[in-house]
């Protein structure tokens, strides 16, 4: 668990949207969905993109993430301490090459290859990364499916498990490269109750062991995981909610803040927003 | 109007599966209405050369003073025999042309005046119109003046001649030279396949030649100098069957016995047409191939349409769309794309068939009609149409089981095959272990592409297969045309020739693997005018496959071909007749000779000796016509013919050949076995090729359908756009290969069994074919290298799936 003396220090910004703008045209008609979005994301949260259905909050997320390429403006990406890489100017193996080594993706809708097993689903995403061994990948692959309860299941296709466990596999392919930043996208939407806290459990998990997180949701029990909100309205960001780690707790061990006050505070916050 | 509506949205959606199917069509028609073309029109043409030249239907050939009175009279008087047409003959030999020398003799005529004369710049004849049926007066330009002489057409390719070009020949002796005024087209032995050939002359100078030799033949010569020619014309008793009908009138007239030489009109239109008809049931074989393969990715097209478009087949149900009316779209559809590939095919088909005709016409002599082939263009229109609609009824069958509420909720069965052999996914070599686990993951679907495949390598196997075959030793001597480095032949019976000689020259350098000692004349087997080979050593390079060589002078071996014509076997005794002479023979084995198409026996020295009027003159090994030894070492030949040429002069003719050099050579075994193999074969490669691209390009297409998402998965997760390009490559090079294996075992089970069909079109039924490993290996390879290049790149619409698919938004 993440202690307060943790969440004091200065954050590192590893992702920045300067003014991103997305226009879809259709028939002639141009559809602005972003219209200048200006964000950083921090390394160690998990930040949370809120918005009313049609805000543009999924859009936002893949063009934060490169699966989509933004009509005008930067993202910038700061790997390491070199100088930072413009995520809209690069080219296909470019993206690529992020995309194996430094961001995983977690669709809403699962996306598992179907005729490869949930233990290959996420062994062919490492194979991917030369930096390791076959050995190393299978071992990784092995101890993240177990780490996810899915041990039992690997060998099984996605088309024979529940969504859940195919979403759990999903976030066990996601960061099977160790990546910088895990994206989400409505991760829990196609997902029942059970499944619906099975995966943000293991999300949270993820964050306290370290691991950046951006999701998108617009259910408010999935958004009181993060420690950072962002509201999209229009296109724009025109809230930001800052909280303390899910998980994070005193010097007695006690959590900072129950889930009761936490949903009290994001619920204010949203109700501001005209949720 | 509904269902238009319909198919022509099918047809926009899926534009590039649809030119692949009017390209499958065309090419199928194209090759078939080709050769259909040519063939009809050569049919069309020999009928009508025989009609113009009118001179019945069989040309006989007597020695000077062999056609009496009587015969005539035996002829004239039969029912099988309306009347004949008797003209003075010569016989000319030792022909050179153009540095060429032609070990044949000739029959010389004077010029008739019903012989349709070849019109090079117009590619036409003088005297005879486009398509017409009656022959015009010849010009006067074109009669021949004295020096002048009209070849058959079949000789222009044979000596590479033209007009103006000098040809001699000796008539008894004295070398007489010619100017070649022009080629005719004469239709009993003017196509290049037969040996003998009839040139023409002048009146005047056939004349004053003929006087001339008849004037120094000698009463009891047995030399074919002159003679007379008498063309025969049946009744209306004779059989249909023309083989049938000159048995009975041998039988009963001595006609064919006692003739130097005998053509009727049924041979002669067989050999002229020979390469013709076989090239034609090759490709009209292949072609019914082709239209299995096009129905096989006809009905796998539509499975996985139906399987794509499957919630939209729920929706037009729920609407009231019936399942007649959906299966009459898919049949439209495909009936469409056959309808438009049918008419693209014939109109390519009628340039493609002049071309194919006109290389024809080399051979056969005989000028090609230009008729479209309308009616049977409609025939193969009204069968590749039904049955087409025949399959696509049972293909869409399946169309009932879907219902719309099934169909809406996306209930199909996922068409992964979950739990059989799955192919294991490894980090070394990612691509080909992922291409492998789709193809196991989804047999069904790759089912359709490896039979077609299959039977695409086959074929390219089994055509190399044959190309190999006519190209071993073996299979040469199987064929009775055993391959032999020396050839020679004494120019002239006034040659002091012995054969012993040649052969203590060519042991001075080096050894003797065989010898081919032989001559053909023709005789009666039981009345049946056929060709007997008489070999000085039979027992070298034997064709015999069942029973023994003929060992005694009362033995004769057969073949099949005559075995079945005579209905005659082993240990039966047969009658060989020849001129008034016959004795009786022993058949002791089955042989092959591709000579005459396969209509031959074949019997020693001794045993032709006893048709001879004096039996106890013997017929010795130095009056054979041809003479082949095969040697030790090919690379001795230019000196072996140099001492020949240095012993004998011009005295005796000899040619030397590398078996090294057989494809670029005419060599001396037939050089049209290669042109009708090499030819079938390259419209095998060129169609099968062009079938494989085809295939691989539609099925690829549905392929990526099926599999978008999955594509845009793997993006997603970081694979790049050239190595999911690889992995389709190389999943459509695994089908490759192992189709390879499949059609490699089928070729090792079948291919001697095919190819023994298409040889005994040349009279060769029995072969030994040797599976050379390479015939395998290279068609597999070639396939499994083509299939990657086609599969990389039908698979260039990996750049154009975006992640943003995965989006849901």
């Amino acid at each position: 668990m993440k202690s307060m003396q943790q969440s004091s220090i200065q954050k590192k910004t590893i992702l920045s949207a300067k003014n991103v703008q997305k226009t879809f045209s259709n028939n002639g008609v141009q559809v602005h969905v972003l219209s200048n979005v200006n964000a950083d994301i921090y390394s160690g949260d998990f930040t949370v993109i809120m918005g009313a259905s049609g805000s543009g909050k999924s859009t936002l997320l893949y063009a934060l993430s490169g699966m989509d390429k933004a009509t005008a403006g930067e993202v910038l990406y700061y790997r390491d301490n070199s100088e930072p890489i413009d995520i809209t100017s690069l080219k296909e193996a470019g993206l690529a090459e992020l995309r194996v080594k430094d961001f995983g993706f977690v669709f809403q809708q699962m996306h598992l290859v179907s005729n490869l097993t949930l233990f290959e689903n996420v062994a062919v995403t490492g194979y991917l990364d030369k930096r390791k061994s076959a050995a190393e990948t299978k071992a990784k692959a092995d101890e993240l499916l177990d780490r996810v309860g899915l041990k039992g299941v690997k060998n099984h296709l996605p088309a024979r498990v529940s969504g859940g466990e195919q979403q759990r596999c999903a976030i066990a392919r996601a960061v099977i490269n160790t990546p910088t930043l895990l994206f989400a996208d409505e991760p829990t939407g196609a997902l029942n109750r059970n499944n619906t806290k099975e995966v943000l459990n293991l999300l949270t998990e993820l964050n306290d062991r370290g691991q950046s997180i951006v999701m998108v949701t617009h259910d408010i029990k999935a958004a009181l995981r993060a420690n950072r909100l962002l509201y999209l309205e229009d296109g724009n960001i025109v809230g930001e909610l800052e909280l303390t780690g899910y998980n994070e707790t005193d010097a007695s061990g006690e959590k900072i803040q129950s889930d009761k006050a936490r949903e009290a505070q994001v619920n204010a916050w949203l109700e501001s927003l005209d949720w | 109007m509904g269902i238009f509506t319909l198919v022509k949205a099918e047809i926009r959606n899926r534009k590039g599966i649809f030119f692949g199917f009017i390209l499958l069509t065309a090419l199928i028609v194209m090759s078939t209405m080709t050769m259909l073309g040519v063939n009809k029109n050569y049919d069309d043409a020999i009928k009508r050369a025989f009609k113009v030249e009118a001179k019945g239907e069989l040309f006989t050939f007597f020695r000077y003073g062999v056609y009496t009175d009587e015969l005539r009279k035996r002829l004239t008087e039969s029912e099988l025999v309306d009347k004949v047409e008797e003209y003075p003959g010569l016989v000319g030999t030792n022909i050179k042309c153009n540095g060429q020398s032609d070990g044949n003799a000739f029959n010389v005529l004077s010029v008739f005046d019903t012989l349709p004369v070849y019109n090079e710049a117009a590619d036409g004849f003088v005297n005879l119109k486009v398509n017409s049926e009656s022959i015009e007066p010849l010009p006067e330009e074109n009669r021949l003046k004295k020096g002048e002489i009209y070849l058959p057409y079949g000789l222009k390719s044979e000596f590479g001649a033209k007009s103006g070009d000098k040809i001699s020949m000796e008539f008894l002796g004295e070398t007489r030279e010619f100017t070649i005024k022009g080629f005719v087209q004469e239709a009993f032995m003017g196509t290049n396949i037969m040996g003998y050939k009839t040139v023409f002359i002048s009146p005047e100078e056939f004349t004053e030649l003929h006087d001339t030799v008849v004037g120094r033949i000698e009463d009891d010569s047995d030399i074919w100098a002159a003679g007379d020619v008498v063309f025969v014309f049946a009744s209306d008793k004779a059989d249909k069957s023309m083989l049938v009908t000159l048995r009975k009138l041998n039988l009963e007239t001595k006609v064919t016995d006692l003739a130097w030489m005998n053509v009727d009109r049924e041979s002669s239109e067989h050999y002229s047409g020979m390469f013709i008809k076989i090239i034609m049931a090759v490709v009209t074989g292949f072609s019914v191939l082709l239209f299995i393969i096009f129905l096989i990715i006809a009905g796998h097209n539509i499975s996985t349409e139906m399987d794509i478009d499957y919630v939209n087949l729920g929706v037009l149900k729920s609407q009231g769309v019936t399942n007649g009316m959906i299966r009459r779209m898919y049949m439209l559809e495909y009936l469409a794309a056959e309808l438009i590939g049918i008419l693209l095919g014939m109109g390519i088909s009628i340039p493609v068939e002049r071309v194919m005709s006109r290389l024809f016409f080399s051979m056969t002599g005989i000028l090609p009609m230009h008729r479209l082939m309308i009616f049977e263009g409609l025939i193969i229109t009204a069968i590749l149409f039904l049955v087409t609609a025949l399959c696509i009824l049972i293909f869409t069958k399946k169309v009932t089981k879907v219902t719309p509420v099934k169909a809406i909720t996306n209930g199909k069965d996922d068409f992964y095959f979950s739990n059989s052999f799955n192919a294991p996914i490894t980090k070394r070599g990612l691509m080909l272990s992922l291409g492998f686990r789709q193809i196991t993951s989804a047999p069904k679907r790759y089912i359709s592409i490896m039979v077609v495949t299959t039977l695409l390598i086959f074929m390219v196997i089994t055509s190399q297969l044959m190309s190999g075959f006519i190209r071993s030793k073996n299979a040469l001597a199987s064929m009775g045309e055993p391959f032999c480095e020396v050839e020679f032949a004494p120019k002239g019976s006034d040659v002091d020739f012995k054969v012993k000689d040649v052969e203590d020259i060519v042991e001075k350098y080096t050894g003797i693997r065989g010898r081919v000692y032989k001559s053909h004349t023709y005789v009666s087997v039981n009345g049946e005018n056929t060709l007997v080979q008489i070999k000085a050593y039979p027992e070298e390079f034997s064709s015999v496959y069942h029973g023994r060589v003929n060992k005694y002078d009362n033995e004769i071996v057969i073949t099949e071909q005559i075995a079945k014509l005579l209905d005659i076997d082993i240990g039966d005794t047969v009658t060989v007749a020849r001129g008034e002479i016959s004795a009786e023979y022993v058949v002791t084995g089955i042989y092959q000779t591709v000579n005459d198409v396969g209509k031959a026996i074949s019997m020693s020295l001794d045993g032709f000796s006893r048709l001879r009027k004096d039996t106890s003159n013997k017929y010795t090994v130095d009056r054979l016509n041809m003479y082949g030894i095969s040697i030790e070492d090919e690379d001795a030949g230019d000196k072996i013919k140099a001492e020949v040429k240095e012993k004998y002069g011009d005295g005796v003719a000899i040619e030397t050949y590398k078996y090294s050099d057989i494809d670029s050579s005419n060599g001396p075994n037939g050089s049209e076995f290669y042109m009708a193999a090499d030819g079938s074969g390259f419209l095998i490669y060129a169609l099968t090729f062009v079938f494989a691209l085809v295939t691989v390009v539609m099925i690829c297409a549905k392929t990526f359908i099926q599999e978008r998402r999955d594509i845009a998965i793997t993006r997603a997760l970081g694979m790049k756009v050239r190595a999911i390009r690889l992995q389709f490559a190389l999943r459509f090079a695994l089908i490759a290969l192992l189709s390879g294996l499949i059609a490699g075992l089928i070729g090792r089970c079948l291919a001697h069994r095919l190819l023994a069909l298409v040889f005994s079109l040349f009279g060769a039924p029995h072969i030994e074919l040797t599976y050379n490993p390479l015939a395998f290996v290279i068609p597999v390879l070639a396939f499994t290298a083509c299939y990657m290049l086609f599969g990389y790149m039908s698979a260039r619409k990996v750049k154009k799936v975006s992640t943003r698919e995965l989006i849901t938004e």
